[in-house]
């Protein structure tokens, strides 16, 4: 389970995120959706750690997602974001291959 | 993009099994030319060639390898294989301090002529240069690696802007000394100095061991490393430590020669054709001692002096950079 609680982002003195709060149960399937610019991948990006929110917090299964290690939440949360441009050569292989690194480093 | 895609794996199949191969080739010609180095025209003097080639050999060994790995490391912390740690302005600065006491002090002055004065002082003002940049870039919460890029490149050319203007102020004479220091040289390494970067960099390679088993991960950018649990400011932080520290010896040691690492890197991605970086900084290093010796030899023996190893290497690594640009445009 995840719970949002009065996160608020801002870019300078832009808000992005104005004090949103909610919860995302177990075994749902939920979606944000918005206009463009509406917050919604900066209140995900925020949920993976990928950027730091300015008040509130994040917590999965009632923990603070920036009190887990990281390792630990790597295996907890998977992220895939809308541009996956990857300047390596990789084989299908090997790329799946680098999703079991938070187990095996 | 479905045939491409098809023969890209069926030769990389092919190709991974052959690295280790070609790796091993590689080490060879090295050793070849390492061998060839300390023997050819040596007729006879051996006391005497020896160990002077020896020093001059373990200089190119130390500074190609400390070159080619903070290449190759750092080139994958900004995910571009076209930048080297060049642009952080430790080598512009290197030219500032060796122009400035020249300018301050004149030639004769033992900063200028004890070696031993003139590696502590230029190693010290990087290294204090590099903890600057770095203090400036990853103290507060922002850590943005090309914003620190972005003041590494306004700090190196305002270094060789002061750097030219006194030179165009000096003793025509007087810059005859700057100019030598201008480019990178294997002759005249002092054995105490060699030594010392041995051993600083033993240091910072024993370090920075643990970080490296990150930089494939971190290789595939930032945000699929923190999706793999890679504590991503840290580990960044680490390495660049390395970068700075690597470049910073074996620019004290031998003088500008950062260049190099672009031309190696880019060999060694060529060569080794997998994506682990690790085999990629071997490789580098092998390029890197193989495109020195084999540069050292040709201005002993081809030039007899009359230009120097940067020239040599500048000339094919430009011509080999160009080719990369056009391959690279055409594959889009």
């Amino acid at each position: 389970m995840v719970e949002i609680c009065g996160v608020s982002k801002y870019y300078g003195s832009q808000c992005v995120l104005d004090n949103v709060s909610l919860t995302i149960l177990p075994n749902t399937i939920t979606s944000f959706i918005g206009p463009n610019g509406a917050g919604k991948s900066t209140l995900l990006s925020i949920m993976s750690r990928l950027v730091k929110a300015d008040t509130g917090t994040v917590k999965l299964d009632g923990k603070d997602v920036n009190a887990y290690s990281t390792n630990e939440i790597a295996k907890r949360i998977a992220t895939l974001r809308q541009t996956n441009h990857i300047n390596l050569r990789l084989t299908v292989e090997e790329l799946g291959s680098f999703g079991r690194f938070p187990y095996s480093q | 993009m479905s045939t491409e895609a098809r023969t890209s794996t069926s030769s990389s199949i092919r190709v991974r099994l052959g690295d280790g191969g070609r790796l091993a080739i590689l080490a060879a010609v090295a050793l070849g030319l390492a061998a060839l180095f300390l023997t050819v025209g040596a007729s006879g003097m051996w006391e005497y060639a020896l160990p002077r080639r020896a020093t001059k050999l373990a200089a190119i060994a130390l500074a190609g390898c400390a070159v080619a790995s903070s290449t190759v490391v750092f080139q994958a912390l900004t995910n571009n294989r076209i930048l080297s740690p060049s642009i952080m302005g430790l080598d512009s600065l290197y030219l500032l301090v060796q122009t400035a006491i020249v300018y301050a002090f004149g030639s004769t002055h033992p900063l200028v002529q004890s070696a031993n004065t003139n590696f502590a002082l230029s190693l010290l003002l990087m290294l204090v240069f590099s903890f600057v940049m770095y203090r400036l870039f990853f103290a507060g919460e922002r850590g943005n690696i090309f914003f620190m890029l972005l003041l590494g490149i306004i700090f190196g050319t305002f270094f060789q802007s002061i750097a030219s203007f006194m030179q165009v102020l000096i003793d025509p004479n007087e810059f005859l000394i700057v100019q030598g220091r201008m480019f990178a040289s294997f002759n005249n390494i002092k054995t105490p100095l060699l030594t010392a970067s041995a051993v600083a960099m033993l240091l910072t390679a024993v370090v920075f061991w643990p970080q490296l088993k990150f930089l494939d991960v971190l290789a595939l950018g930032k945000e699929h490393a923190i999706n793999l649990g890679i504590d991503y400011d840290r580990v960044v932080r680490r390495l660049l430590m390395a970068v700075f520290m690597l470049v910073a010896v074996s620019t004290a040691l031998v003088g500008p020669i950062t260049f190099l690492g672009l031309i190696v890197a880019n060999v060694a991605y060529e060569l080794v054709r997998t994506y682990r970086r690790l085999w990629a900084i071997a490789g580098a290093c092998l390029v890197a001692c193989v495109a020195l010796i084999g540069g050292q030899l040709v201005v002993e023996h081809v030039f007899n002096f009359s230009t120097n190893i940067s020239v040599i290497i500048n000339l094919a690594g430009g011509i080999y950079f160009l080719y990369l640009i056009v391959k690279e445009r055409t594959s889009w």
